[in-house]
């Protein structure tokens, strides 16, 4: 297949429809109150082979929620979760654990993500162990060649999680993620803990192995230039939603939902001499648990009207690759 | 202005152990003008979060200031007594924290924990203070500060909260006020309003502060000259324009071009090879050496002082003499 | 708060000199921490005095001696260097008697500390990862354990099936356990929701490999010392049951025995019970100590 082709028919890897997930808020200890935070409220995405996807959103927005109902770890309350065509909520438990070979992942805070009690041989190693019938040996030999994939250096493999920086304790948990050549990897907030000097470092490599492996990324995290750099598409949630999904370049250079905008306008800036004083968004972001009737973003909107309180807007293809979700879509 | 609010110079501070010491902070010196805002800018481990909490008198055991002066006004704080240096905090100097859930008492409403501090430094009765609380909260833009004064902490939003801490620091208006990661535990649109509201307050009052962050992003918007702090030294200092048009030191050239950005192309990041070394194996020589591009045998050896290359542009560094603006300005003014 | 932090950071040492080792560690981080020390050399001396007894002991304990009753210790008038701490009331040598009640009051303290741990790290374990039904119903159990006094409970039971030393074992560990239950669980709980657990999930890791790999190894710090704080409890335990008459029986002894039957010559032969009620308390204090000095130890933080 010729290259152009590809671009014009990526093949969908992962699909997600009206995906939902309400946790139960208990009041009271005797006769029950049950309320619900609705964590992510209706989220339809389509994952192409090959591509970076980047999530971002502010906290309490559903971005992580998504991405652990993405790997498998957290039942949807509503909605499907498609991986090359099979639904994952109707899987059994084994199905379940050996498509966890293809989707792997990569966490915050890499002081937290690693068993202290693991050796890093014991833990790059291990995901081998459980799903293929490579001797000690085999898995030893592909471990110190992960160890090198990831810029770590081999002699390091009796070490302890505890004896490494936090940049290598990342590079540790890349290496394990990349051991049974997943399909796709879920990256929550891989770098929002690091050094900025290491997150540089760990992006490069994320964009190398992306690179070199073909790998599908979905980048989650809250810091919007470190997903510029990333992603090839970008979807923005606010409280459970995605109000808006497109192509990088169009969503930095268009954006066409008012809380993209205000977001874009609230990243500090590049250069002290573009400074300037307006402040983009007035407001707190909403309770999750008690979320605003219609848009939910009507509360801090600037163009806000009375349809917006009222009718909660369905994200629309508006351009060719831009969907939002508004009612009245910004026009450049 | 003559006199500087604040005068660091040469501040050494050392943590005694059964392993051995270890200096986080070894020979910090940087001035802070009235009015003006001083980032401080460096990596986990650079010694920035403990140089401020040494103006305070706040540096935790086992640590000790064992060398240094730390001038504010003139007055050396290093040599005060603990209830002078008391006097001192929240009432000439304050500080606000990186994490404003806890460093609200959870337990007393926003009014009592702020008449509580003006009360401390200022002959107010209680209606006073009440009423200066109140008019500290809308100078920080709360809505409806009357109600707000009988709230508890978890009943406000993080940046709701974090206008509170701005508020109590600022309410006994202080001189000097030390902002230690403020924007960095909130979200991106309220990061956005706080970094606002400082530039206001800094238009209003006539405060020096001193920001320490990590994020250069919040340097940009705020700053006026900038610390670069690398293994417990100052390796760069200018003024804000300058570090972002003319970096001089290769760590701030590296930081720099690690970030990613809004505009422009999307490359690969220069990033920074290897990882932030801790106080406790810091390398001999330059301390940045093993990380510099352009480390030479000198570096391994010698330790570079901090020197005025350009007017008002500090460096630590033997080379990077040619950079470009340097040779430019070199050539300008020897003909 | 942060600097805090930063500095702990900073302060914690990688270890450059790398095999120096393991057991040259421990006793370098043992001989730092001198209560640590104190303790080891404690417990080590009346686990020395259980193995020995018989062979340390200068008489048999029952050995009786009806002319030398209620003699004092050596150094008091009317002592002297043949009963060095002093004779009871059948004339038995009290330091005799003490050490060899070691062996039974150290047997009881760790064997029902074993029995006690096994039951409450299983259903902790359990009741903590799987959660659900089974922790209601573990938990349920726990409450019902916590409401009945524990003193009473074992009274009643070993009323029932008669005193002895296994008996006892079984009675002490089967009443204690809720302790460790309910350790164990909270723990597991916490641990359960780290990324590190999430991660094993992630890669297809199953229930069993994720609780011994990741959850147990991290429990057992805690546990451990729990477990050996409660050695001292359990050995008070048995000597309050002992005390009541339902724990060890004549002829064998024990320190709590020697206890009870010292408690009628308080007033005019104090010796017959302080005694063994010194080894009591030293034991225990110096268990104390090294509990505390091996939680240091086991803290992954502190062992480089």
């Amino acid at each position: 297949m010729s290259s152009i082709k590809e671009k014009q028919l990526p093949n969908v890897l992962m699909e997600v429809k009206g995906l939902k997930k309400h946790f139960e808020v208990k009041k009271g200890y005797f006769n029950k109150q049950v309320s619900y935070v609705k964590a992510v409220d209706g989220v339809d995405i389509t994952i192409y082979e090959g591509e970076t996807l980047g999530i971002v959103g502010e906290s309490g927005c559903g971005k992580s929620t998504t991405g652990e109902m993405l790997l498998g770890l957290l039942k949807p309350s509503e909605g499907v979760v498609k991986f090359k065509g099979k639904d994952m909520t109707e899987m059994s438990k084994k199905e379940l654990r050996d498509i966890r070979k293809d989707i792997q992942v990569i966490f915050q805070d890499p002081f937290a993500s690693l068993n202290p009690r693991m050796t890093v041989e014991e833990l790059i190693g291990e995901p081998l162990e459980i799903h293929t019938s490579m001797t000690k040996s085999e898995i030893k030999n592909k471990v110190i060649e992960l160890l090198e994939v990831v810029g770590l250096n081999s002699e390091q493999l009796k070490r302890y999680p505890h004896e490494f920086s936090g940049g290598q304790r990342q590079r540790i948990g890349i290496a394990r993620a990349l051991a049974l050549n997943p399909k796709i990897i879920i990256c929550d907030e891989p770098v929002s803990a690091l050094d900025v000097s290491i997150q540089a470092q760990i992006l490069n490599l994320l964009k190398k192995l992306q690179r070199e492996y073909n790998l599908t990324l979905v980048f989650i995290a809250h810091g919007l230039p470190a997903v510029r750099n990333i992603s090839d598409r970008i979807a923005v949630m606010y409280l459970g939603k995605i109000i808006e999904i497109t192509e990088r370049d169009q969503l930095f250079g268009e954006p066409m939902h008012p809380y993209t905008e205000a977001l874009l306008k609230s990243i500090p800036v590049d250069h002290p001499k573009w400074r300037t004083n307006c402040e983009p968004l007035k407001g707190d972001l909403p309770n999750p648990a008690n979320p605003p009737s219609g848009c939910t973003f009507h509360t801090r909107c600037p163009y806000a009207q009375d349809i917006c309180k009222n009718k909660v807007p369905n994200l629309e293809e508006v351009k060719i690759n831009h969907f939002t979700a508004c009612h009245f879509p910004l026009k450049q | 202005m003559t006199e500087p609010l604040l005068d660091i110079k040469n501040l050494r501070i050392r943590f005694r152990s059964d392993e051995g010491t270890v200096k986080p902070v070894n020979g910090v010196s940087f001035q802070v003008n009235e009015g003006e805002t001083v980032a401080v800018v460096g990596e986990s481990g650079c010694g920035k979060s403990l140089t401020s909490l040494s103006i305070l008198g706040l540096v935790p055991s086992p640590g000790e200031v064992f060398e240094g002066e730390i001038r504010l006004q003139g007055k050396d704080l290093t040599k005060l007594k603990k209830n002078q240096m008391r006097k001192l905090r929240g009432n000439e100097i304050s500080m606000i924290f990186q994490e404003p859930m806890t460093s609200l008492n959870p337990v007393f409403t926003i009014g009592n924990q702020m008449t509580e501090v003006i009360k401390l430094h200022q002959q107010l009765d209680k209606k006073e203070s009440i009423n200066k609380v109140v008019e500290m909260l809308d100078l920080v833009g709360i809505p409806e500060p009357e109600r707000v004064v009988r709230q508890f902490p978890h009943q406000l939003s993080g940046g709701m909260r974090q206008r509170v801490m701005i508020a109590m620091a600022l309410s006994c208006n202080p001189k000097l006020l030390i902002a230690d990661e403020p924007t960095t535990a909130l979200d991106v649109t309220i990061q956005a309003q706080i970094l606002n509201l400082m530039k206001k307050l800094k238009d209003e009052l006539n405060t020096g502060v001193i920001l320490i962050t990590h994020d250069l992003g919040v340097v940009a918007e705020v700053a006026d000259r900038v610390v670069v702090m690398y293994g417990g030294e100052v390796v760069e200092e200018a003024h804000v324009n300058e570090i972002f048009d003319n970096p001089v030191h290769p760590y701030t050239r590296g930081l720099l071009s690690s970030v990613p950005k809004m505009t422009g192309s999307v490359e690969e990041l220069g990033a920074i090879q290897g990882s932030v070394p801790t106080p406790s194996q810091m390398p001999k020589g330059c301390k940045f050496h093993p990380r510099c591009p352009i480390a030479t045998d000198l570096c391994k050896d010698e330790h570079p002082n901090l020197e005025e290359t350009l007017p008002n542009h500090f460096k630590r560094c033997f080379h990077m003499e040619g950079g470009s603006i340097y040779e430019q300005h070199k050539r300008e003014t020897t003909t | 708060m942060n600097a805090n932090t930063q500095v702990e950071q900073n302060m914690d040492v990688k270890p450059h000199h790398k095999e120096q080792s393991r057991v040259s560690k421990v006793f370098k981080q043992l001989w730092k921490s001198k209560t640590g020390t104190v303790g080891l050399v404690i417990v080590l001396c009346v686990i020395l005095m259980a193995v020995f007894a018989d062979i340390i002991a200068p008489y048999d304990h029952t050995e009786t001696n009806v002319s030398a009753r209620l003699l004092p210790p050596f150094w008091m008038e009317g002592g002297s260097f043949n009963y060095i701490l002093g004779t009871d009331n059948l004339g038995r040598d009290v330091l005799s008697r003490i050490i060899i009640g070691s062996k039974v009051s150290l047997l009881v303290g760790i064997a029902s500390v074993i029995v006690a741990g096994a039951i409450g790290l299983f259903l902790g374990l359990v009741s903590g990862y799987y959660g659900k039904w089974i922790d209601q119903v573990i938990m349920r159990l726990v409450d019902s354990f916590l409401a009945i006094p524990n003193i009473l409970f074992m009274l009643i039971i070993l009323a029932v099936i008669g005193p002895s030393l296994t008996s006892i074992i079984i009675v002490l560990g089967v009443t204690t356990w809720v302790i460790y239950a309910r350790m164990v669980r909270s723990e597991t709980l916490s641990i359960k929701e780290r990324d590190y657990v999430k991660s094993a999930r992630a890669i297809g890791a199953s229930d069993y490999r994720i609780i011994k790999k990741y959850i147990l190894p991290n429990v057992v710090s805690s546990f451990i010392v729990i477990a050996t704080l409660n050695v001292a409890t359990t050995i008070i335990l048995e000597s309050s049951l002992s005390f009541l008459g339902l724990g060890i029986q004549s002829p064998d002894v024990s320190w709590g025995l020697m206890l009870s039957d010292g408690r009628d010559y308080l007033a005019t032969s104090w010796w017959v019970a302080t005694f063994p009620g010194l080894a009591i308390t030293i034991t225990v204090l110096g268990i104390i100590f090294l509990g505390d000095w091996l939680r240091d130890m086991l803290d992954p933080k502190t062992k480089s």
